[in-house]
């Protein structure tokens, strides 16, 4: 099967078998370069990109997998929730394949994708978990009974976990996207997580809720107080004491709902599972209660085609029904509610 | 065979010609302001059936006008195009205005208070559309009633305030009409361009605080 991803600014195709859902060709084209000068995603230069680029990659993976059109029997692409004009590009693509071509489409939910990402190429399937999904665009806590039975437990309230470490490393003048810069800065020799005494939001709220930007407000006004502009050590002090902020959050949380959902195994995906001090830290807390922890292979934590093939592969063998065509995106789409 | 799609306003359409008759056998269109992406893909089911889903040639508006409407129609013709071998052309939807002459101009409104201009001369837009301001709108539609040209616009607001502009929505039977007068030459030239929305301007980025 072919399956497409233009959720955001990546534009995504992956070839997997459809009955196994084993991946045989990702190809991804990432747009940072293009959103760099704006230090962000801007929405209209991510479309304009996708339609140029959708095409060509297509005919790459297609060409990497020695497949033709012809051969493939089914399609899928992501329904949501992203961006709306990004979005639109792979979803019609993708609609007009299948009604070409008679093939089946499933329609893939975004974050059921990212959810069940760190069971790709697993032989056992995805087995009950709790989930930890952490991206630039969603902070989840998801309780995982089975492939399509989930309830989401907790979420932010207003920024992104990765949304927070973007801004917070353009506050700290650190090239865009500032994540992984921060994680880079954060393990240099010498940098201290203690420095700066910052903000565990919501730390003990007793609930599964995130907040990151009073996190993000306390780094903007504890850098008004410092010497302007900031010297080397300094930024790398506030790296590591922010992420360590969010990182024990993050698995302060993930364990408590473990804790209270009786889940042994504990998940992680999203762009920031490649951050090493969370997957550090994730390894260390679930190695001390016991947990198994799986997190998602790099390949697949940033925005990808082949976590979207996986999820309509796992439909396919629970025969759920394709999606019908006139169905359209949906770009608040949670989870739950997926196509 | 050849398909065309025409989705760069909300009365979206497809239209399939036959050359060999030199007639269009099958058309649809459709209402919708921003799903397209919905409502297309039922006629263009039937469409395939009717041509037994072989086409020669795909033909694709690409405005000026809405942006998500001509990337709908620009994303299916991609798919169709990868799925049966078909090339696809873009023309401007400019040229499948008006009923059936080959010289007019066209109006429309370009968003943040201006509008584009464009003249179609022997059914090919002439140069790029021109974006003017209101005084500088109203002193063309002047000039061009003086001469004679029949003035369009597929903008019904535009129509109503201006008088001797008339109402007219890009459609695909005449846009198959106009891919079907060109020669081969033409359309390898066609197929080999970046296939993109026709975009009157940059994108317009505000950049964030903090």
């Amino acid at each position: 099967m072919l399956a497409i991803e233009t959720s955001c600014d990546e534009t995504a195709v992956a070839i997997a078998r459809g009955d196994s859902g084993e991946i045989l060709c990702g190809a991804i084209s990432s747009q940072i370069a293009l959103h760099q000068p704006y230090g962000g995603v801007v929405p209209e230069l991510a479309s304009r990109n996708h339609n140029l680029i959708l095409r060509p990659l297509i005919e790459q993976a297609l060409g990497e997998a020695g497949i033709r059109p012809a051969d493939l029997t089914a399609i899928a692409a992501t329904s949501g929730p992203g961006l709306a004009s990004s979005l639109l590009i792979g979803n019609t693509t993708a609609k007009a394949l299948a009604l070409a071509l008679r093939l089946p489409f499933h329609a893939v939910n975004h974050l059921e994708g990212h959810l069940l990402s760190p069971f790709i190429g697993d032989p056992g399937g995805v087995r009950p978990n709790l989930s930890l999904v952490v991206s630039g665009g969603h902070t989840l806590l998801v309780h995982t009974r089975a492939a399509g039975d989930y309830t989401v437990l907790g979420s932010t309230r207003d920024d992104a976990a990765g949304e927070a470490f973007d801004k917070v490393g353009k506050m700290l003048g650190l090239p865009y996207p500032g994540g992984p810069e921060i994680d880079r800065r954060a393990r240099r020799p010498g940098a201290n997580r203690a420095a700066y005494d910052l903000p565990r939001s919501m730390i003990d709220s007793g609930d599964y809720q995130f907040s990151f930007s009073g996190l993000k407000t306390a780094v903007y006004y504890l850098l008004q107080k410092l010497e302007s502009p900031p010297g080397e050590d300094t930024v790398t002090d506030l790296c590591a004491s922010f992420q360590e902020a969010v990182i024990d959050v993050l698995v302060a949380k993930t364990l408590a709902a473990a804790a209270d959902t009786g889940e042994r195994l504990v998940t992680v995906s999203g762009g920031v599972s490649c951050n090493s001090r969370l997957r550090e830290a994730m390894t260390a807390a679930c190695h001390s209660r016991g947990l198994d922890l799986r997190i998602a292979a790099p390949a697949y934590t940033t925005d990808n085609a082949a976590m979207i093939a996986y999820v309509a592969a796992i439909k396919q063998g629970l025969s759920a029904d394709p999606t019908r065509l006139d169905q359209d995106i949906d770009p608040n789409l949670g989870l739950g509610a997926a196509g | 065979m050849l398909l065309a799609i025409e989705s760069s306003t909300p009365r979206a359409s497809l239209a399939l010609y036959d050359p060999a008759a030199d007639a269009i056998v099958w058309s649809r269109e459709f209402t919708s302001e921003r799903a397209h992406n919905a409502l297309i893909f039922a006629p263009l089911a039937e469409a395939l059936d009717h041509c037994g889903r072989r086409l020669d040639l795909i033909v694709v508006g690409r405005g000026p006008g809405s942006y998500g409407g001509v990337r709908v129609g620009i994303a299916v013709a991609h798919g169709l195009s990868l799925a049966l071998g078909a090339p696809i052309v873009g023309l401007s939807s400019l040229e499948a205005m008006g009923s059936g002459e080959s010289d007019y101009a066209v109006i429309g409104d370009a968003r943040r208070q201006s509008w584009f201009l464009a003249r179609v001369e022997n059914g090919r837009l002439s140069g790029e559309p021109q974006l003017t301001d209101q005084p500088g709108l109203i002193a063309d539609l002047t000039l061009l009633h003086r001469r004679g040209n029949p003035v369009y616009t597929a903008d019904p607001a535009l129509a109503a305030a201006h008088a001797g502009v008339i109402h007219s929505v890009p459609d695909a039977a005449r846009l198959a009409r106009r891919a079907a007068v060109l020669d081969p030459a033409g359309i390898a030239r066609l197929a080999t361009e970046p296939l993109e929305p026709h975009y009157l301007r940059a994108p317009y980025i505000t950049t964030p605080k903090g």
